[in-house]
């Protein structure tokens, strides 16, 4: 369809985009202005101040690269268990175990964050059933702290991303035709040669998007860190609600809210960029489109 | 979680709903004599539900609860609807009511004349635009069996033995009382944390979690993840209610809090203020003390038995400049993230 000769057709999408993004412009906006004295509320004058606090602040600019390296770390783990996952589901020729996966997959992925943090708080505790394990195994001599921590926040944020990442790669190793795969086994290829330089090539694009979702959720987390990290884990989305009900400091939160969405952006543009060139490079050598 | 309290989870939430319907549902769902006052679910659930059926028995008035996770998210709901309110009452800390009801757009004063009970209230729990509900130490609270040796005060949190044991509040949560009882037992005061700093510094090995809601503390010393939780004695009542067996202690310094009512500039301004004053009647604070575990405020009535029991002596007791915490609470939770909770 040709958009240019309807430009009417635009209309209900600009004023859905103008619905979205208004809420936060008038957040940004405020993020110019200065806190009002002893109560919360925000007023005049008009400036930058708040950009050049963030900006000059070890501790927000700290917060800001810890997030950015954990959402960096889940991401790559996720990649890691993730695409195993998803070629398992969509290639082992026993049917009870691509639907057991898929199903065990879905039923996670349907389940509510907070009911999986506290489910992680029951698992993962010094009386839950890890620590139960790693007991009577004799491999530990005292229950290890795996909640309240990182460690904690960064196995439920994993848990939580992955099946977001599987299933989207799933859809793209089901969709390379079992030919090709064979064609290179035919051809004198082992299965991992196969796997690692015909199928895993194919996929990168698909890799790419799972890896910006899963980026996109971990940079932007904020329960699970609230309620596993014991107050120990701030990431950027926590210092933001901090300067909002602690500090009561609207215009500071709101800037440092901006800067936020600007790193994100920019980093998810990055994963597009990736993406873009995966997928030009893909056509000649695959020959798919 | 243990079925009673999965109960108590599910009733809060359904309080939570059906508040929410009733209060925002506008006018035609509004019944002529009603008012609507948020409160904390717990709070809401163990003891301000009996004191709003009788006020209505009493004044034909009905309460719509409008429950909140925590005073600063309530002012965030009450901010968002600053031009038209529909909760009349609500109930915070009096820190954040300090603050908060700087903004006269959106509360209104309480004038004493007003309230029958005002001449009964003890000293501090009325102001001018806030008046307090009942009063709570921060206590210890720990679980005997789960401890070497009982608990006898502040310091002995610090004993090694308590290595990954301790639940203490993060500086959001009661208002920095937890660094100010630390900065008292150093010599320091409100206007010098530093060996507050100093102090919490040395207790992290003990520190299993900081917390920022009463139920996630309540439930680690539930399920054993902690032996030992700073807060105040009404935490006691939910667990001996589930069965778990816990002491309550309220060492010297003391440090004394409010939770207050504040009253929302609506036109229900009448019926808010009848409510008021029925929470501050002896009857209903009566209730409080024994449903909810916390003081009273009206000096005719006597804390239950179990209450006055852990609640400390007034010699003991401290209170602290709420402007001041206010002033600092900012730069205490940047330095407590920076420093401590790391």
């Amino acid at each position: 369809m040709r958009i240019g000769g309807l430009p009417w057709l635009l209309l209900p999408m600009t004023v859905l985009m103008a619905l979205f993004f208004g809420a936060f412009a008038v957040f940004a906006f405020v993020s110019f202005l200065q806190p009002a004295s002893g109560m919360p509320g925000y007023q005049g004058p008009f400036g930058v101040a708040n950009y050049v606090r963030f900006l000059t602040d070890p501790t927000a600019l700290g917060i800001l690269a810890e997030t950015i390296v954990f959402a960096i770390a889940v991401t790559i783990v996720s990649i890691l268990l993730g695409y195993p996952l998803a070629y398992i589901m969509a290639r082992s020729p026993h049917r009870i175990i691509r639907s057991l996966l898929l199903g065990a997959l879905v039923l996670t992925f349907l389940s509510g964050s907070i009911n999986r943090a506290y489910g992680w708080l029951i698992l993962l505790g010094r009386r839950g059933v890890v620590n139960d394990a790693l007991l009577a195994l004799g491999l530990v001599d005292r229950p290890v702290a795996l909640v309240y921590n990182w460690t904690g926040v960064f196995i439920a944020l994993l848990h939580f991303t992955l099946p977001y990442f599987a299933l989207t790669v799933f859809g793209s190793i089901r969709s390379v035709p079992a030919q090709v795969e064979e064609a290179a086994r035919d051809l004198g290829a082992g299965a991992l040669t196969t796997f690692f330089r015909i199928t895993v090539p194919i996929t990168v694009p698909a890799i790419i998007s799972g890896a910006a979702l899963v980026f996109s959720l971990a940079i932007s987390a904020f329960a699970f860190p609230l309620l596993l990290g014991g107050g120990r884990v701030r990431l950027i989305s926590n210092f933001i609600y901090d300067q909002l009900f602690v500090s009561f400091n609207l215009p500071f939160a709101a800037a440092s809210s901006t800067i936020f969405l600007i790193v994100a952006v920019a980093t998810l543009c990055g994963f597009f960029w990736l993406e873009g060139i995966a997928t030009r490079r893909r056509i000649p050598m695959g020959g798919l489109a | 979680m243990t079925q009673p309290a999965l109960w108590k989870s599910v009733s809060v939430l359904a309080v939570a709903a059906l508040g929410l319907m009733s209060a925002f549902a506008g006018p035609a769902g509004a019944a002529d004599k009603e008012i609507t006052v948020q409160a904390w679910g717990t709070t809401w659930e163990q003891g301000l539900q009996e004191v709003a059926d009788g006020f209505e028995k009493e004044t034909g008035i009905h309460v719509v609860p409008v429950t909140q996770s925590g005073s600063s998210d309530g002012l965030a709901r009450l901010q968002s609807m600053a031009d038209a309110p529909k909760i009349d009452v609500w109930f915070s800390t009096s820190s954040l009511a300090a603050r908060a009801t700087a903004d006269r757009k959106l509360f209104a004063p309480i004038p004493a004349d007003k309230l029958s009970n005002a001449g009964s209230l003890i000293d501090g729990a009325k102001m001018e635009a806030y008046v307090a509900a009942y009063y709570y130490p921060l206590s210890i609270i720990y679980r005997p069996s789960l401890v070497k040796k009982p608990i006898t005060g502040w310091k002995d949190l610090w004993d090694p033995a308590f290595k990954d044991s301790l639940a203490v509040p993060d500086v959001e949560t009661y208002a920095g009382r937890m660094l100010l009882v630390a900065a008292l037992l150093n010599g320091g005061s409100i206007d010098n944390v530093e060996p507050g700093f100093k102090a919490w510094k040395e207790l992290r090995p003990n520190i299993a979690m900081f917390y920022g809601s009463d139920s996630d503390s309540r439930r680690a010393l539930a399920q054993g993840e902690v032996s030992v939780l700073v807060g105040p004695p009404s935490q006691a009542a939910p667990l001996r209610t589930d069965g778990i067996d816990v002491t309550v202690l309220s060492p010297k310094p003391s440090p004394v809090m409010f939770d207050v009512m504040t009253l929302v500039n609506t036109p229900r301004q009448d019926m808010a203020l009848t409510f008021i004053d029925y929470v501050l009647s002896p009857k209903a604070q009566e209730i409080i003390s024994n449903k909810i575990d916390m003081g009273p405020v009206n000096k005719t009535v006597k804390a239950s038995p179990s209450l006055a029991a852990v609640l400390p002596a007034v010699a003991d007791q401290v209170s602290f400049d709420e402007a001041k915490v206010n002033a600092a609470i900012g730069g205490w939770n940047e330095r407590f993230k920076a420093e401590i909770a790391r």
